[in-house]
């Protein structure tokens, strides 16, 4: 949902575009307010989301399907099997096809077959990395010709937002990880290693920060408040204001995600000047770059040592140069261009 | 169909295969692929790597299951289809299952080829990566609703040279953050 909002923010700050939403109506006033026109907001009714999927594929549901575009742009896995126009398709990740066994039955045996052919048929496919565009196209080698890689960026709200600090961390010194509570986020990892850490260090807290998981998909929460082994804290969701507080305080970043389509909890430690550890998983150790440590999940001796030093203020901090300047309006123009020249192709041919 | 060397940048690990050591078990029940599995088996022990090699498995699945497990690997590569069955048969991802068919199913007798493809379709969930020595491959694959994680890695040239040797390495490095664990 970031992604979405921030691009079409981007997108729509574009002079020579016009930029036109289909949303649900329960977002109907956010989208208006954000494009400044309730004319270009157009709505889909659908009672779940795997309704709305299913007619969002299949093109119905919304008279916006019968118009003409210049541009579709999916953002969200699919596109519309017919569409009158271009076709761009924002890859996040191969994950509904590489982890399909993460996402719920429902999910798992839905989404990788319209999620194949929405990609076959794009005319643009937007990657989030390098590494996202290497798993397209171990699928569809033969679509390297219609391929960008365009990364996000951190969100603005995060980097204008005023601190806010976070109750149950306050005056701790914390490790910090971000993200939902998927199999693929690797949080048993961290959990299983923890008290060998507390070892060395029995004031350190683990934190986790995330939103809930995906309906029906397997995962490893706890509730909010609790401490499954002594040490652990699950915060769940945080809003902007705390989330860049956590990052700023924490003595480290961890991302030992198994598997990503950029990373972006790597790249926001780096912007808060926090020390950040990765996994080996290419999309994050291309997007957080030589400022971050990475290391493998099967050498848990070395994240423990990692800890250890950062625990002890000894893992030192992303030099300044490391922070990514990278905007929204960068994304916004890549994609631009990688549309515009997707279309100088085609008229060529 | 796009070459391999026209793929842009298909990194499948952020760091160098060999800066961590990996307990590995690779096996093999079709003769004419021992001295491939060899090979390679060779080049990741050189390098720090754990290697155990298996050049015939037990005919059932259970026994199969426990000759692969017995080393204690953290990941088992299967080459050819004979291992593939037994091997994915009999763990059914307990470990990390990488499957290296070399081909097995362009070879393979019309009818077998037929079978082949369904058992894949079944397969898919006992497999964290399936290496697939070319673009059409796994042309050939997703045609046939074969939804096991890819990466391409050309093993036909022999000897193997350095890069496939160091593809296939990131590969089974990675293999646990595919598919599903059990």
């Amino acid at each position: 949902m970031r992604y979405t909002v921030e691009l079409t923010r981007a997108l729509n700050r574009r002079a020579e575009l016009d930029v036109h939403v289909l949303g649900v109506p329960e977002a109907r006033g956010f989208w208006t307010d954000l494009l400044g026109s309730s004319e270009r907001v157009h709505l889909m009714r659908a009672r779940s989301a795997a309704a709305r999927s299913a007619l969002e594929r299949l093109g119905t549901a919304s008279s916006a399907f019968d118009r003409s575009w210049d541009l579709v742009l999916g953002t969200k896995h699919l596109l519309p099997r017919r569409i009158h126009g271009m076709s761009a398709l924002a890859v996040h990740d191969m994950i509904p096809i590489d982890r399909r066994w993460d996402f719920g039955a429902a999910k798992r045996l839905l989404l990788p077959g319209p999620y194949l052919r929405s990609i076959a048929q794009a005319d643009v496919l937007l990657n989030m990395s390098q590494a996202t565009e290497g798993r397209l196209l171990s699928y569809f080698p033969q679509l390297a010709d219609r391929s960008w890689v365009v990364p996000p960026a951190v969100s603005t709200g995060l980097l204008s937002v005023p601190d806010e600090p976070v109750s149950d961390l306050v005056g701790r010194r914390f490790v910090l990880a971000v993200g939902d509570p998927s199999v693929r986020k690797n949080r048993a990892f961290l959990v299983e290693l923890w008290p060998t850490l507390r070892e060395r260090h029995p004031e350190a807290v683990l934190a986790f920060v995330g939103p809930p998981g995906w309906s029906g998909a397997p995962t490893t929460a706890w509730a909010e408040g609790v401490e499954p082994v002594p040490g652990v804290l699950e915060l769940g969701y945080v809003n902007e204001g705390q989330l860049r507080w956590c990052y700023a305080n924490a003595a480290a970043v961890a991302c030992p995600a198994l598997l990503e389509g950029y990373g972006l909890p790597s790249v926001e430690g780096l912007a808060f000047g926090t020390p950040v550890i990765t996994s080996d998983d290419p999309a994050m150790c291309e997007a957080s770059g030589g400022s971050a440590l990475h290391l493998s999940t099967l050498d848990v001796a070395s994240w423990v040592s990692a800890f250890d030093e950062a625990l002890s203020g000894r893992l030192p901090a992303p030099s300044i140069g490391a922070v990514s300047t990278r905007t929204w309006d960068d994304t916004a123009a890549d994609a631009t261009a990688a549309v515009s020249e997707a279309r100088r192709r085609r008229a060529r041919t | 169909m796009t070459g391999l060397d026209q793929l842009p940048d298909a990194r499948i690990s952020g760091i160098p295969p060999f800066t961590v050591g990996v307990r590995v078990v690779h096996a093999t029940a079709t003769p004419a692929l021992r001295d491939i599995v060899r090979s390679v088996a060779e080049y990741q022990r050189d390098r720090g790597w754990q290697v155990d090699l298996l050049t015939s498995i037990p005919d059932r699945p259970d026994a199969a299951a426990s000759a692969l497990r017995a080393p204690g690997p953290q990941v088992v590569v299967l080459h050819g289809s004979r291992a593939g069955l037994l091997g994915r048969l009999g763990l059914r991802c307990a470990v990390p299952t990488v499957y290296v068919p070399h081909g097995a199913l362009h070879q393979a007798r019309p009818v077998h080829r037929r079978a082949g493809w369904t058992w894949e379709r079944l397969a898919a969930r006992w497999t964290n990566l399936w290496i697939a020595r070319d673009p059409d491959e796994v042309h050939q694959a997703m045609r046939h609703a074969v939804l096991s994680p890819f990466v391409i890695v050309d093993l036909r040239e022999t000897p193997l040279p350095g890069a496939s040797q160091e593809r296939l390495a990131a590969a089974v490095s990675r293999a646990h953050a595919f598919g599903r664990l059990r």
